[in-house]
Protein backbone atom coordinates (compact mmCIF):
# COMPACT_ATOMS: atom_id res chain seq x y z
CA UNK A 1 0.00 0.00 0.00
CA UNK A 2 1.28 3.63 -0.72
CA UNK A 3 1.94 6.16 1.40
CA UNK A 4 2.69 10.17 0.41
CA UNK A 5 5.99 11.10 2.88
CA UNK A 6 6.58 14.59 3.31
CA UNK A 7 10.07 16.13 4.56
CA UNK A 8 10.30 19.42 6.04
CA UNK A 9 12.47 21.94 6.78
CA UNK A 10 16.33 20.93 6.64
CA UNK A 11 15.01 17.43 6.25
CA UNK A 12 14.28 17.66 2.76
CA UNK A 13 18.14 17.79 1.27
CA UNK A 14 17.70 14.13 2.77
CA UNK A 15 15.24 13.43 0.21
CA UNK A 16 17.07 15.29 -2.58
CA UNK A 17 14.74 18.44 -2.42
CA UNK A 18 12.07 16.30 -3.25
CA UNK A 19 8.66 17.73 -2.04
CA UNK A 20 6.68 14.42 -2.29
CA UNK A 21 7.69 10.93 -2.01
CA UNK A 22 5.46 7.51 -2.79
CA UNK A 23 6.37 4.96 -0.86
CA UNK A 24 4.76 1.13 -0.46
CA UNK A 25 5.06 -0.18 3.27
CA UNK A 26 2.96 -1.17 6.13
CA UNK A 27 4.29 0.53 9.07
CA UNK A 28 6.72 3.19 9.24
CA UNK A 29 9.43 1.82 9.66
CA UNK A 30 9.13 -0.43 6.87
CA UNK A 31 8.92 2.92 5.17
CA UNK A 32 12.38 4.22 6.27
CA UNK A 33 14.03 1.16 5.09
CA UNK A 34 12.24 1.32 2.01
CA UNK A 35 13.71 4.88 1.75
CA UNK A 36 16.84 4.50 3.03
CA UNK A 37 17.48 2.05 -0.19
CA UNK A 38 16.35 5.36 -2.40
CA UNK A 39 17.59 7.77 -0.11
CA UNK A 40 20.73 6.28 1.35
CA UNK A 41 22.00 7.68 4.74
CA UNK A 42 17.99 8.64 5.75
CA UNK A 43 17.66 6.18 8.61
CA UNK A 44 21.35 7.24 9.96
CA UNK A 45 19.80 10.88 10.13
CA UNK A 46 16.61 10.23 11.47
CA UNK A 47 17.30 6.87 13.71
CA UNK A 48 18.95 6.79 17.38
CA UNK A 49 18.97 2.96 16.69
CA UNK A 50 16.90 0.34 14.73
CA UNK A 51 13.79 0.97 16.25
CA UNK A 52 14.25 4.52 17.96
CA UNK A 53 13.71 8.13 16.12
CA UNK A 54 16.23 10.59 17.29
CA UNK A 55 14.89 12.74 19.98
CA UNK A 56 14.29 15.87 17.83
CA UNK A 57 13.36 14.00 14.86
CA UNK A 58 9.24 13.68 15.01
CA UNK A 59 6.83 11.71 12.62
CA UNK A 60 3.15 12.60 12.06
CA UNK A 61 0.65 10.39 10.25
CA UNK A 62 -1.50 13.20 8.93
CA UNK A 63 -1.60 14.65 12.20
CA UNK A 64 -0.93 12.09 14.53
CA UNK A 65 2.48 11.81 16.80
CA UNK A 66 4.16 8.03 16.11
CA UNK A 67 5.62 8.85 18.98
CA UNK A 68 2.69 8.52 21.32
CA UNK A 69 1.51 5.22 19.01
CA UNK A 70 3.36 2.20 18.27
CA UNK A 71 6.39 4.63 17.14
CA UNK A 72 8.41 3.07 14.08
CA UNK A 73 5.61 0.28 14.25
CA UNK A 74 2.23 2.56 13.63
CA UNK A 75 1.12 0.99 10.95
CA UNK A 76 0.02 3.39 7.61
CA UNK A 77 -2.86 3.30 5.19
CA UNK A 78 -2.93 3.83 2.01
CA UNK A 79 -3.66 8.19 1.87
CA UNK A 80 -2.19 8.31 4.78
CA UNK A 81 0.16 11.78 4.67
CA UNK A 82 3.63 11.09 7.02
CA UNK A 83 5.37 14.30 7.54
CA UNK A 84 8.43 14.56 8.91
CA UNK A 85 10.14 17.30 11.00
CA UNK A 86 13.13 18.08 12.62
CA UNK A 87 13.82 20.06 15.92
CA UNK A 88 14.97 23.84 14.98
CA UNK A 89 15.98 26.67 17.01
CA UNK A 90 16.71 29.51 14.62
CA UNK A 91 15.36 32.94 15.50
CA UNK B 1 -12.12 39.64 34.21
CA UNK B 2 -14.05 41.82 31.27
CA UNK B 3 -12.08 45.49 31.95
CA UNK B 4 -15.56 48.05 31.82
CA UNK B 5 -14.51 50.33 29.01
CA UNK B 6 -15.91 53.04 30.76
CA UNK B 7 -13.99 53.65 33.82
CA UNK B 8 -11.53 56.01 32.71
CA UNK B 9 -12.03 58.54 30.11
CA UNK B 10 -9.67 58.85 27.40
CA UNK B 11 -8.20 60.75 24.70
CA UNK B 12 -9.02 61.07 21.48
CA UNK B 13 -6.06 59.94 19.74
CA UNK B 14 -6.50 56.91 22.16
CA UNK B 15 -9.51 55.30 20.16
CA UNK B 16 -8.14 57.31 16.49
CA UNK B 17 -4.94 54.99 17.71
CA UNK B 18 -6.99 51.97 18.07
CA UNK B 19 -10.11 52.29 15.79
CA UNK B 20 -9.81 48.83 14.00
CA UNK B 21 -9.18 47.09 16.89
CA UNK B 22 -11.94 49.01 18.76
CA UNK B 23 -14.25 48.29 15.34
CA UNK B 24 -13.64 44.33 16.31
CA UNK B 25 -16.51 42.91 17.97
CA UNK B 26 -13.92 40.26 19.84
CA UNK B 27 -12.03 43.19 20.90
CA UNK B 28 -13.28 46.69 21.11
CA UNK B 29 -12.16 49.28 23.76
CA UNK B 30 -12.47 46.72 26.76
CA UNK B 31 -9.92 44.43 24.57
CA UNK B 32 -7.50 46.87 23.36
CA UNK B 33 -7.74 48.31 27.48
CA UNK B 34 -6.60 44.90 28.33
CA UNK B 35 -3.38 44.52 25.85
CA UNK B 36 -2.46 48.31 26.89
CA UNK B 37 -3.04 46.58 30.50
CA UNK B 38 -0.27 43.80 28.90
CA UNK B 39 3.46 43.16 29.89
CA UNK B 40 5.06 40.55 27.24
CA UNK B 41 8.58 40.31 27.29
CA UNK B 42 10.24 39.46 24.24
CA UNK B 43 13.44 37.40 24.03
CA UNK B 44 15.55 38.23 21.29
CA UNK B 45 15.65 41.74 18.91
CA UNK B 46 16.40 39.53 15.70
CA UNK B 47 14.69 38.32 13.00
CA UNK B 48 11.47 36.53 14.37
CA UNK B 49 11.95 39.22 17.71
CA UNK B 50 11.62 42.25 15.12
CA UNK B 51 8.13 41.74 13.67
CA UNK B 52 7.13 39.96 17.02
CA UNK B 53 7.90 43.10 18.66
CA UNK B 54 6.31 45.68 16.30
CA UNK B 55 3.14 44.28 15.85
CA UNK B 56 2.65 44.25 19.48
CA UNK B 57 3.81 47.41 20.17
CA UNK B 58 1.68 48.59 17.46
CA UNK B 59 -0.87 47.14 18.99
CA UNK B 60 -0.61 49.24 22.10
CA UNK B 61 0.82 46.47 24.57
CA UNK B 62 1.55 48.69 27.61
CA UNK B 63 4.83 47.15 28.26
CA UNK B 64 7.34 45.62 26.04
CA UNK B 65 10.51 44.36 27.56
CA UNK B 66 13.24 43.48 24.64
CA UNK B 67 15.85 41.40 25.45
CA UNK B 68 19.01 41.61 23.62
CA UNK B 69 23.00 41.80 24.29
CA UNK B 70 24.02 41.64 20.64
CA UNK B 71 24.62 45.00 17.93
CA UNK B 72 23.57 45.80 14.59
CA UNK B 73 25.22 43.72 11.88
CA UNK B 74 25.10 44.42 8.05
CA UNK B 75 24.14 40.94 7.12
CA UNK B 76 21.23 40.94 10.21
CA UNK B 77 19.30 43.40 7.87
CA UNK B 78 17.96 41.07 5.55
CA UNK B 79 15.38 40.04 8.03
CA UNK B 80 15.61 41.73 11.22
CA UNK B 81 13.29 44.94 10.21
CA UNK B 82 13.42 46.70 13.58
CA UNK B 83 16.72 47.96 12.44
CA UNK B 84 18.06 50.42 9.41
CA UNK B 85 21.69 50.60 8.38
CA UNK B 86 22.12 53.76 10.48
CA UNK B 87 21.98 51.04 13.75
CA UNK B 88 25.11 48.99 12.35
CA UNK B 89 26.94 48.73 15.11
CA UNK B 90 24.83 49.71 17.85
CA UNK B 91 23.04 47.71 20.57
CA UNK B 92 20.11 45.98 19.21
CA UNK B 93 17.71 47.01 22.14
CA UNK B 94 18.96 50.39 21.75
CA UNK B 95 17.49 50.54 18.12
CA UNK B 96 14.90 48.26 18.85
CA UNK B 97 13.50 50.58 21.44
CA UNK B 98 13.75 53.65 19.16
CA UNK B 99 11.84 52.23 15.82
CA UNK B 100 9.16 50.81 18.46
CA UNK B 101 8.09 54.08 20.48
CA UNK B 102 8.23 55.68 17.02
CA UNK B 103 5.68 53.64 16.19
CA UNK B 104 3.69 53.68 19.47
CA UNK B 105 5.31 56.32 21.82
CA UNK B 106 1.56 55.60 24.05
CA UNK B 107 3.74 52.21 25.52
CA UNK B 108 6.48 51.02 27.69
CA UNK B 109 9.51 49.71 25.94
CA UNK B 110 11.86 48.43 28.22
CA UNK B 111 15.27 47.36 27.11
CA UNK B 112 17.33 44.34 28.47
CA UNK B 113 20.45 44.34 27.33
CA UNK B 114 21.71 40.82 28.85
CA UNK B 115 22.97 38.18 27.74
CA UNK B 116 19.88 35.15 29.08
CA UNK B 117 21.33 32.50 31.86
CA UNK B 118 20.07 30.36 33.91
CA UNK B 119 21.26 32.58 36.75
CA UNK B 120 18.95 36.09 35.19
CA UNK B 121 16.28 34.62 33.77
CA UNK B 122 14.36 34.32 36.58
CA UNK B 123 14.41 37.76 37.48
CA UNK B 124 14.37 38.59 33.46
CA UNK B 125 11.05 36.88 33.22
CA UNK B 126 9.47 38.48 36.79
CA UNK B 127 7.53 41.17 35.61
CA UNK B 128 5.84 39.96 32.60
CA UNK B 129 2.92 38.00 31.75
CA UNK B 130 3.57 36.26 28.53
CA UNK B 131 7.09 35.51 27.09
CA UNK B 132 7.62 35.55 23.20
CA UNK B 133 10.57 33.51 22.18
CA UNK B 134 12.71 34.80 19.42
CA UNK B 135 15.88 33.40 20.91
CA UNK B 136 18.67 31.64 18.30
CA UNK B 137 19.85 28.23 20.09
CA UNK B 138 18.28 25.11 21.19
CA UNK B 139 20.07 25.92 25.25
CA UNK B 140 18.27 29.28 25.00
CA UNK B 141 15.11 28.05 24.00
CA UNK B 142 15.20 24.53 26.60
CA UNK B 143 15.98 27.09 29.56
CA UNK B 144 13.32 29.21 28.42
CA UNK B 145 10.88 26.26 28.28
CA UNK B 146 11.66 24.86 31.49
CA UNK B 147 11.59 28.68 33.14
CA UNK B 148 8.42 29.79 31.88
CA UNK B 149 6.68 26.34 32.88
CA UNK B 150 8.12 26.57 36.52
CA UNK B 151 6.80 30.17 36.71
CA UNK B 152 3.44 29.32 35.02
CA UNK B 153 4.30 31.83 32.25
CA UNK B 154 2.40 31.21 29.11
CA UNK B 155 5.26 30.99 26.25
CA UNK B 156 4.93 31.93 22.37
CA UNK B 157 7.71 29.77 20.74
CA UNK B 158 8.74 30.32 17.26
CA UNK B 159 11.86 28.71 15.10
CA UNK B 160 12.93 29.52 11.91
CA UNK B 161 15.47 27.57 9.62
CA UNK B 162 16.34 28.15 5.63
CA UNK B 163 12.61 27.85 4.44
CA UNK B 164 10.79 26.55 6.76
CA UNK B 165 9.41 27.51 10.33
CA UNK B 166 7.47 26.78 13.34
CA UNK B 167 5.19 28.18 15.80
CA UNK B 168 2.95 27.25 18.30
CA UNK B 169 1.91 27.97 22.15
CA UNK B 170 2.32 26.66 25.65
CA UNK B 171 -0.53 28.18 27.51
CA UNK B 172 0.28 26.29 31.12
CA UNK B 173 -3.06 25.15 31.08
CA UNK B 174 -2.95 21.32 32.84
CA UNK B 175 -3.37 19.79 29.51
CA UNK B 176 -0.85 21.75 27.60
CA UNK B 177 2.76 20.18 26.32
CA UNK B 178 5.62 22.28 26.77
CA UNK B 179 8.92 22.18 24.30
CA UNK B 180 10.22 19.18 25.49
CA UNK B 181 6.96 17.27 25.14
CA UNK B 182 7.42 17.87 21.50
CA UNK B 183 11.31 17.71 21.39
CA UNK B 184 12.82 16.24 24.38
CA UNK B 185 16.42 17.04 24.17
CA UNK B 186 18.64 19.31 21.24
CA UNK B 187 20.28 17.44 18.00
CA UNK B 188 23.88 16.56 18.18
CA UNK B 189 25.60 19.74 16.69
CA UNK B 190 26.23 17.78 13.43
CA UNK B 191 22.64 17.81 13.02
CA UNK B 192 21.46 21.29 13.98
CA UNK B 193 23.24 24.06 11.74
CA UNK B 194 22.49 27.51 12.53
CA UNK B 195 20.61 30.42 10.13
CA UNK B 196 24.51 31.62 9.74
CA UNK B 197 25.55 27.97 8.79
CA UNK B 198 22.13 27.08 6.61
CA UNK B 199 20.87 30.33 6.11
CA UNK B 200 17.80 31.77 6.20
CA UNK B 201 15.24 33.16 3.67
CA UNK B 202 14.12 36.56 5.22
CA UNK B 203 10.44 36.65 5.31
CA UNK B 204 10.07 33.29 7.08
CA UNK B 205 11.11 35.24 9.89
CA UNK B 206 8.12 37.62 9.15
CA UNK B 207 5.55 35.17 8.69
CA UNK B 208 6.79 33.27 12.18
CA UNK B 209 7.01 36.35 14.07
CA UNK B 210 4.14 37.97 13.40
CA UNK B 211 2.11 34.96 14.03
CA UNK B 212 3.85 34.68 17.67
CA UNK B 213 2.58 38.54 17.79
CA UNK B 214 -0.81 37.00 16.97
CA UNK B 215 -0.43 34.44 19.42
CA UNK B 216 0.51 36.24 22.13
CA UNK B 217 -2.48 39.31 21.24
CA UNK B 218 -4.81 36.18 21.48
CA UNK B 219 -3.37 35.22 25.24
CA UNK B 220 -3.97 38.36 26.43
CA UNK B 221 -7.60 38.86 24.94
CA UNK B 222 -8.45 35.43 25.68
CA UNK B 223 -7.41 35.81 29.34
CA UNK B 224 -9.20 39.03 29.94
CA UNK B 225 -12.34 37.96 28.53
CA UNK B 226 -12.57 38.30 25.15
CA UNK B 227 -12.81 35.47 23.29
CA UNK B 228 -11.02 35.79 20.20
CA UNK B 229 -10.87 31.75 19.33
CA UNK B 230 -8.03 29.05 20.47
CA UNK B 231 -4.66 29.66 20.14
CA UNK B 232 -1.85 27.19 18.62
CA UNK B 233 -2.32 25.21 22.37
CA UNK B 234 -1.17 21.78 21.45
CA UNK B 235 -0.69 22.33 17.80
CA UNK B 236 2.33 23.18 15.95
CA UNK B 237 2.31 24.97 13.06
CA UNK B 238 4.84 24.34 10.50
CA UNK B 239 5.84 26.92 7.38
CA UNK B 240 7.39 25.45 4.45
CA UNK B 241 8.45 28.51 2.35
CA UNK B 242 8.85 26.07 -0.84
CA UNK B 243 5.97 24.71 -1.45
CA UNK B 244 3.99 28.13 0.44
CA UNK B 245 1.89 25.52 2.70
CA UNK B 246 0.97 25.62 6.29
CA UNK B 247 0.53 21.98 8.32
CA UNK B 248 -0.73 21.62 11.52
CA UNK B 249 0.14 19.16 13.57
CA UNK B 250 -1.14 17.66 16.88
CA UNK B 251 0.90 17.83 19.90
CA UNK B 252 0.24 16.09 22.92
CA UNK B 253 1.42 16.41 26.57
CA UNK B 254 3.81 13.70 27.33
CA UNK B 255 3.40 11.99 30.66
CA UNK B 256 6.90 11.86 31.23
CA UNK B 257 8.24 14.76 30.37
CA UNK B 258 10.60 15.52 32.87
CA UNK B 259 9.49 19.37 32.54
CA UNK B 260 5.86 19.80 32.62
CA UNK B 261 5.27 16.55 33.84
CA UNK B 262 7.33 16.64 36.86
CA UNK B 263 6.34 18.84 39.97
CA UNK B 264 9.79 18.29 41.27
CA UNK B 265 11.43 19.81 38.40
CA UNK B 266 14.09 22.94 39.36
CA UNK B 267 15.29 24.28 36.50
CA UNK B 268 18.26 25.14 38.49
CA UNK B 269 19.29 21.59 38.20
CA UNK B 270 19.62 21.52 34.67
CA UNK B 271 23.06 21.94 32.51
CA UNK B 272 21.74 24.50 29.26
CA UNK B 273 23.87 23.33 27.11
CA UNK B 274 24.32 20.35 24.41
CA UNK B 275 21.43 18.56 24.50
CA UNK B 276 19.72 20.09 27.33
CA UNK B 277 18.48 16.60 28.39
CA UNK B 278 17.03 16.65 31.84
CA UNK B 279 18.21 13.74 34.17
CA UNK B 280 16.06 12.84 36.74
CA UNK B 281 16.30 15.07 39.72
CA UNK B 282 19.96 16.42 38.51
CA UNK B 283 22.02 17.77 41.11
CA UNK B 284 24.66 19.00 38.56
CA UNK B 285 25.25 22.93 38.89
CA UNK B 286 23.59 25.40 36.75
CA UNK B 287 25.23 25.52 33.69
CA UNK B 288 25.57 28.91 31.15
CA UNK B 289 23.20 29.66 28.07
CA UNK B 290 23.77 32.04 25.27
CA UNK B 291 21.39 34.22 24.10
CA UNK B 292 19.69 35.99 21.85
CA UNK B 293 18.89 37.10 18.86
CA UNK B 294 21.87 36.73 16.71
CA UNK B 295 19.56 35.53 14.21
Amino acid sequence: MSVQFEFLGPLRQVVHGDDKVVVAAGTIGEALVELDGRYPGLTGRLLESEDTLHRHINIYINEEDVRFKEQLATTVKPGDLVTVISAIAGG
Amino acid sequence: MVISAREVDRPLDWYNRYARHIALDQVGEGGQLALNAARVLVLGAGGLGSPAALYLAAAGVGTLGLVDYDQVSLNNLQRQILHSTADVGRPKVESAVETLQGINPEIEVVPHPVKVGSDNVWELLEGYDIVVDGSDNFATRFLINDVCHQAGKPLVFGAVLQFSGQVTTFSREPDCCCYRCIFPSAPDPQYAPSCVEAGIFGVVTGIIGSLQAAEALKLILNSAGYQVGPTLKNRLLLYDGIDSTFRPVRVTKDPDCPVCSDPQFDFRRVKYVDSCAVEPHDKSPVGDSSTGSGL
